[in-house]
């Protein structure tokens, strides 16, 4: 879908970019992770043409993005930025519009649109008649969400989107733009330097130092290199926890359920029924957090109505490596 | 999620809010130039004073006035479109040295007193109306040009970088984003330059070019203050109009603009 070859921009005399190959796949989420001033968001920008590579080629569903004239090139891909930039003389529902309006979409359609938009993003239309100035900080960057979503381009661009929302918030939002995603599978170019966030939207993520990249994989792909250097000094030795984070319990008993050694649902174990319990829904992070809290090595598995559905070991949560491809 | 249904805080923030009442003072003084200006004889007797006379224009204090509000309406129709344009111009072409350029000749030229600038208008353009539209023109320049730089570059650079990437083109931007929230500010520009130009007009009498200057001139030099008074208060009371009346725009602008 975006293929860059060869992408090499230069500011005076540092390079920015300094020779990017990179290949992301139709309805993919490919995050771009790296320090401070390694280039991301340039690299970012070159795809949208608001930034002109010195050398090398941006190609978007096979065609250089250079043939096509930048106006309309940009309006066919969502664009997120980190400070938001909703336009404060303008409604929530007008904010919306911008981009249909400049496709000349008729008036009835732009308005269902920019409705449905809003609904997207968990905001009722009654939303759409305020002011940018009274939207706190996560609900003006939802309204971002809904305006680049608007004409429902293939591709979105998010440069570091949540980076200026309260942690809580934050993890709201990256929620509840996974759920979108898994709804509309948009191809997203997304830019970041934290790697829990990472971890959490990815499905490759694109490790950047001084303008290079250093290594791109899936965020499992990761954990099984033991690479000394940047990349690991940089995701950090909790990245080996932090990614327990993208499997569920449910998805380890279920996994467990095919197997011979079902151990994790067995229900010929004996466990103390004072064990600490952890819904199905949660992740194995949070699992293992509370593994650690309360210094068991097993805990019950509950489902929505607190009904016991099985039982969940420290080794199935660290074994599950093997298991995943 | 945080849907719900928003407050009623958004309904005071309507644009029409409140307006009705604030005219009322612009209004007001609209009434009492009119008062000065048709039945000046009424103001002299509330004050106790009698002009001696010897001075009087033949021409009649709303003749003058009209004179006074022609050459101001005329130099500022001039003046502000083509301020805006270079104001525009220099922030768009910031790059190639314009801005500084202007900002640099905006600032020199506004430590110029008026005075000094009609002086300098008459040996180019001679007496009467044509020096004083030049001169006040120039003049009124300085602060609608000043203003619109401010203006533009004060809009929030995160607004036009979603501009742009969103998709608009260049006069787009300009004519969507940039000028809608410049505008209070180069509003305000306008206001200064129209009423420093109400008061720079009187000085256009010395050049031949009527107004509310006239009297006020022959009173200096007949010691007469009632015959002062005949031009400094209507042109004092034209100049708080305007000053009042813009600054209602400027606040229907702050509330487009979504600053207020």
């Amino acid at each position: 879908m975006i293929k860059f070859r060869g992408i090499v921009k230069s500011y005076g005399s540092t390079r920015a970019v300094d020779g990017v190959d990179l290949e992301i796949g139709a309805g993919e989420l490919c995050v771009l992770i790296g320090p401070s001033g390694c280039g991301k968001s340039t690299l970012l920008r070159t795809v949208n043409r608001m930034v002109e590579p010195d050398e090398g080629e941006v190609r978007v569903d096979g065609r250089p993005v250079r043939e096509r004239p930048a106006e309309d090139l940009r309006r066919t891909m969502g664009y997120v930025i980190q400070s938001v930039g909703l336009f404060p003389h303008m409604t929530v529902g007008e904010n919306v519009a911008v981009v249909p309006r400049l496709l000349g979409m008729e008036r009835s359609a732009i308005a269902k649109r920019s409705a449905a938009m809003l609904d997207l993003v968990g905001l009722s239309p009654a939303w759409s008649r305020r002011w940018p100035r009274e939207l706190s900080g996560g609900e003006a960057q939802r309204v971002g969400v809904a305006r680049a979503l608007a004409a429902d381009p293939p591709i979105l661009l998010m440069d570091e989107p949540f980076g200026s929302v309260d942690p809580l918030t934050r993890v709201r939002l990256q929620r509840e733009f996974l759920a979108i995603q898994r709804r509309l599978h948009k191809t997203v170019l997304f830019v970041t330097h934290d790697v829990e966030e990472a971890i959490r939207m990815a499905d490759r993520i694109a490790v950047m130092r001084s303008g290079r990249i250093l290594r791109y994989a899936t965020p499992e792909e990761f954990v099984a290199s033991d690479a000394e250097g940047f990349v690991t000094e940089f995701l950090g030795l909790e990245y080996g926890v932090e990614i327990l984070s993208r499997r569920s319990v449910r998805e380890v008993l279920e996994s467990a359920e095919g197997t011979e050694d079902a151990r994790a649902s067995r229900p010929d174990q004996p466990l103390d029924s004072s064990a600490p319990a952890v819904r199905v829904d949660s992740n194995l992070k949070e699992a293992l957090g509370l593994m650690a809290a309360r210094r068991v090595e097993c805990l019950a598995v509950t489902d929505d109505r607190g009904r016991r559905v099985g039982t969940l070991r420290l080794e199935d949560v660290l074994g599950t490596w093997r298991a995943c491809p | 999620m945080n849907g719900g249904s928003p407050g009623r805080a958004e309904e005071a923030a309507r644009p029409e809010a409140g307006l009705g009442r604030s005219w009322l003072f612009p209004a007001l003084l609209l009434a009492a130039l009119f008062l000065a200006v048709l039945r000046f004889d009424l103001i002299e007797s509330l004050l106790g004073i009698r002009s001696r006379g010897l001075f009087v224009s033949r021409i009649p204090l709303w003749e003058l006035a009209l004179q006074h509000l022609g050459l101001v309406a005329a130099s500022s129709a001039a003046g502000v479109p083509i301020a805006l344009g270079l104001g525009i111009a220099a922030v768009r072409f910031s790059k190639t040295g314009l801005r500084s350029l202007l900002v640099a000749a905006g600032s020199v030229a506004e430590t110029f007193p008026s005075a000094a600038v009609l002086a300098l208008a008459v040996p180019l353009a001679g007496f009467g109306f044509a020096p004083t539209f030049l001169a006040l023109s120039l003049y009124g320049m300085l602060p609608v040009l000043h203003n619109t730089i401010a203006g533009l570059e004060s809009v929030p650079e995160a607004a036009v970088d979603a501009a742009r990437g969103m998709g608009m083109k260049p006069c787009q931007i300009l004519g969507r984003v940039q000028l809608p929230l410049a505008l209070p500010v180069i509003v305000a520009g306008i206001r200064t330059s129209v009423v420093i130009n109400i008061a720079a007009a009187t000085l256009g009498a010395a050049m031949g070019a009527g107004g509310l200057g006239l009297p006020i001139i022959s009173g200096i030099r007949g010691f007469d203050t009632a015959l002062i008074l005949r031009g400094a208060i209507p042109s004092a009371l034209l100049a708080l109009f305007a000053d009042a009346s813009l600054r209602r725009l400027e606040d229907r602008a702050l509330i487009t603009a979504g600053r207020a």
